[in-house]
């Protein structure tokens, strides 16, 4: 087990790493997905405390994170001046990324197996992001590009949004976040998206195989696609569903007051 | 070609791919396009010369394995590699920092995607919309009804859904205490034998934000009152940690 302090602007290489952990509080941070030997740049640094880590060539184990976060980060988090980062970790594509930010903004991009990512307050950015990802968020939004895979996302106020996106599977739930998705969907997707009052907007191509139910009770709902039909119900159990060309893949939308609009592309 | 590989620094990179370990010609264009992220993708008609080249001038070898030309460092190659530590050093700096400038453009590129996304979805639901809109619009009279009608709706609604609600209240500022604990104790990583105690203090916390959030949703928020409250925060805080430190 190798261990470093970073006080200030620095950079290191490690060996082989399936594993990364990271946490930082303020700043930046980028995790990268590289065939190159990983690496860690800390571009700025200011905090009174240290930023550790520690690397374990067995497990191939990488950790970057202060010692001290949980207690002594209370009070940095709240002083909005301290604990201010900028790191970018390169490391395989393959390895599984666990990232966490308070207020920092995180952009992880190309990595293809298990990747958690949470923020309270920072916005977090995927980029090309396939296997399986977890996006947690209190506050912050989430925009994803050129997504393939599992997403699952979760935030209380958060946005998410979703550009060219090809789900396997994608789940979305939010409290007052907006949704905004691109997708095409193969056979085998399958998306719900669930708000209470965040609005969801969803554009899929035209000629899309899917089963679709969108369900709002007192939000409006819209479709861009003639074969939906809006089902009346009673008040508060108003849906707009149908199968679009043989079905298969399968979108679901529901708010309890946000409005939810299926917009018609393109031909794919 | 990316400026980092100026003045022979390709050759040296070239090297140091191979001084790694033997590797085809292939191989090599594509280590260089990952190390810089897609950003530097150089072409064949780039990197079989410059290989011939190194090969002429003996610091390279190659051999042929199943069809193909494997290159491999020479001494005289490792010899010029030692000489020129310093310069390789740098080099990898500028390789950093140009993964740093990739990082940031790709936030940048996302950022602009999304928020073009956004806008044009955006204006396309409008469009969506627009149509039973203009029928309504059509005679003052039915606008009217229809409002009433909507209103006495939306009036039945709400009290047969007040129940739903409520429900649905309650779920939420469980919701809102699971997401936050679970961020809590990410962000955090309390070791095992507090691990417990860490998490009831990050609900605590949550439970504090909830009640500030529904209090302040009641009343009017200005600027001054805000920089009071964050006066006070700063306090409670000095105070969290002269406790946390006791």
């Amino acid at each position: 087990m190798q261990q470093w302090t970073i006080e200030g602007p620095e950079q290191l290489t490690f060996g082989h790493v399936d594993a990364l952990d990271v946490r930082i509080v303020a700043g930046r941070l980028a995790v990268l997905a590289s065939d190159g030997p990983p690496t860690l740049d800390v571009a700025e640094f200011d905090s009174a405390s240290p930023l550790l880590v520690s690397y374990d060539e067995d497990s191939r184990r990488l950790s970057v994170t202060f010692k001290d976060l949980t207690w002594d980060g209370l009070t940095g988090w709240l002083r909005r001046d301290r604990r201010r980062t900028v790191a970018t970790l390169a490391v395989p594509r393959r390895a599984t990324v666990n990232a966490g930010v308070v207020s920092a903004s995180a952009v992880v991009a190309g990595f293809e197996a298990v990747t958690h990512v949470k923020s309270v307050s920072g916005e977090i950015v995927l980029d090309g992001v396939s296997g399986e990802v977890h996006a947690t968020t209190a506050s912050g939004d989430v925009e994803s590009r050129s997504m393939a895979g599992d997403l699952s996302f979760k935030s209380i106020s958060g946005d998410l949004t979703v550009a060219d996106g090809v789900p396997r599977r994608l789940r979305g739930n939010t409290v007052s976040g907006r949704i905004t998705a691109d997708l095409r969907l193969r056979p085998t997707g399958y998306v719900t998206l669930y708000t209470v009052s965040g609005s969801i907007m969803v554009r899929l191509p035209e000629h899309t195989e899917a089963d679709v139910t969108l369900r709002s009770t007192s939000g409006q709902l819209d479709s861009g696609f003639d074969e939906l039909k809006l089902n009346g119900g009673g008040p508060g159990n108003r849906s707009i569903s149908g199968r679009l060309g043989g079905g298969m893949a399968s979108l679901s939308a529901t708010t309890v007051s946000g409005d939810v609009t299926l917009l018609k592309g393109e031909k794919e | 070609m990316s400026p980092v590989f100026g003045h022979g620094r390709l050759r040296l990179y070239l090297l140091k791919l191979l001084e790694e370990s033997p590797r085809h010609g292939y191989e090599v264009i594509r280590l260089l396009q990952d190390r810089f992220l897609g950003v530097y993708s150089p072409s064949p008609g780039t990197i079989y010369p410059r290989l011939a080249r190194l090969e002429e001038e003996g610091l390279v070898t190659h051999e042929v394995t199943a069809g193909k030309k494997v290159f491999s460092i020479t001494d005289k190659g490792r010899a010029e590699l030692n000489a020129r530590m310093d310069e390789l050093e740098d080099l990898e700096q500028e390789i950093s920092a140009s993964v740093r400038d990739i990082a940031r453009e790709v936030k940048e590129d996302v950022r602009d995607t999304v928020k073009s996304l956004r806008e044009e979805l955006t204006r396309m639901a409008r469009d969506v919309r627009s149509g039973p809109r203009d029928e309504i619009r059509r005679t003052t009279e039915r606008q009217k009804q229809e409002f009433r009608r909507l209103k006495e709706e939306q009036k039945r609604q709400w009290s047969e859904h007040a129940q739903r609600w409520q429900t649905e209240g309650e779920r939420l500022a469980g919701e809102w205490r699971r997401i936050w604990t679970e961020v809590w104790r990410t962000v955090g990583g309390a070791p095992e034998s507090r691990a417990a105690l860490d998490d009831e203090l990050g609900e605590a916390l949550a439970d504090f934000v909830a009640q500030v959030r529904t209090e302040a949703s009641g009343t009017r928020l200005t600027r001054e009152k805000l920089d009071d409250l964050r006066r006070t925060l700063n306090d409670a805080a000095t105070r969290v940690r002269d406790t946390l430190r006791s």
